[in-house]
């Protein structure tokens, strides 16, 4: 059962880049979201981008020059993502909204399970995380799309409420 | 050793930009103001405006007067409701084009 999560997960993985892509589109056309929403989904989209963009690059690196490079960069891309949403909300004077708060619990989630992945495979040798290791960082990924999505799918309820409203008013 | 204390700033780093974030929690602004969605209004505007119109070309003061009470009675009615509209759900009923047409007037 465990097997078949994870290669769903993967198989997930390649579509959550164009639902989190197409989901502040959407907002963007709709006119919906605020300035925290596109503070984090823009985020979001930079560091999945540079991550699909470098992940080959960093596992070759990491071969050679150890596995700290590997875990290193990702735990350093989720902490420099947690950061760039903080200092936008900052400089804006934004308020940081659930969906905002909700991507930096995600990223410092998925920082730690670099960290702890790395002391568990590479500092201690033992390798007890492997499966889970795998499982979270594919979930994680799903969960911060969700998040971006969830906007959308509460403006489109809401809009869907009040034509039907709309509609039986006038019958 | 010097992975251990990178590893170990980056847990603390976190840590602090969550704490810092969730100070500044609370709801943000709207990032665009709404597209037009008052097509429907526009063309009652529109209407209004045609029939005050006709009220301005009456000859007769007594029936142009009449008239022009009953038209400012309804089209006060529909600016209210485009203003409890807006307040209630944004949707943008013109009531900065209204209120300019009845300065005109």
């Amino acid at each position: 059962m465990f097997a078949n999560y994870v290669d769903e997960l993967h198989s997930l993985n390649t579509w959550i880049w164009c639902l989190s892509l197409v989901a502040p589109i959407l907002m963007f056309s709709k006119r919906l979201g605020s300035r925290s929403y596109y503070i984090t989904a823009i985020t979001w989209l930079i560091t999945q981008f540079i991550n699909l963009r470098i992940e080959s690059y960093l596992f070759a690196l990491s071969k050679e020059a150890g596995f700290i490079f590997w875990f290193g960069s990702w735990a350093t891309i989720d902490a420099i993502s947690i950061t760039l949403i903080y200092a936008f909300h900052v400089q804006l004077k934004a308020k940081v909204e659930f969906e905002a708060m909700s991507v930096m619990i995600a990223y410092a989630f998925l920082g730690m399970v670099q960290i702890i992945y790395y002391f568990d495979a590479v500092v201690i040798q033992t390798r007890i995380f492997e499966s889970a290791y795998q499982i979270a960082i594919n979930t994680g990924n799903v969960v911060i799309t969700l998040i971006l999505t969830l906007p959308l799918c509460k403006a489109l309820y809401q809009r869907l409420r009040s034509t039907l409203a709309k509609r039986r008013e006038a019958s | 050793m010097v992975s251990i204390l990178y590893l170990s700033f980056l847990v603390v780093w976190i840590s602090i930009l969550l704490l810092k974030a969730s100070v500044i929690r609370g709801a943000d602004k709207i990032a665009f103001e709404p597209r037009e969605r008052n097509s429907e209004d526009r063309k009652q505007l529109n209407d209004f405006i045609r029939e005050r119109e006709c009220i301005e070309s009456i000859s007769d003061i007594t029936l142009k007067y009449e008239a022009l009470m009953e038209w400012n009675e309804r089209f006060n009615l529909f600016l209210a409701e485009g203003i409890a509209a807006r307040k209630s759900d944004r949707s943008q009923h013109n009531v900065v084009d209204l209120l300019h047409y009845t300065k005109k007037h």
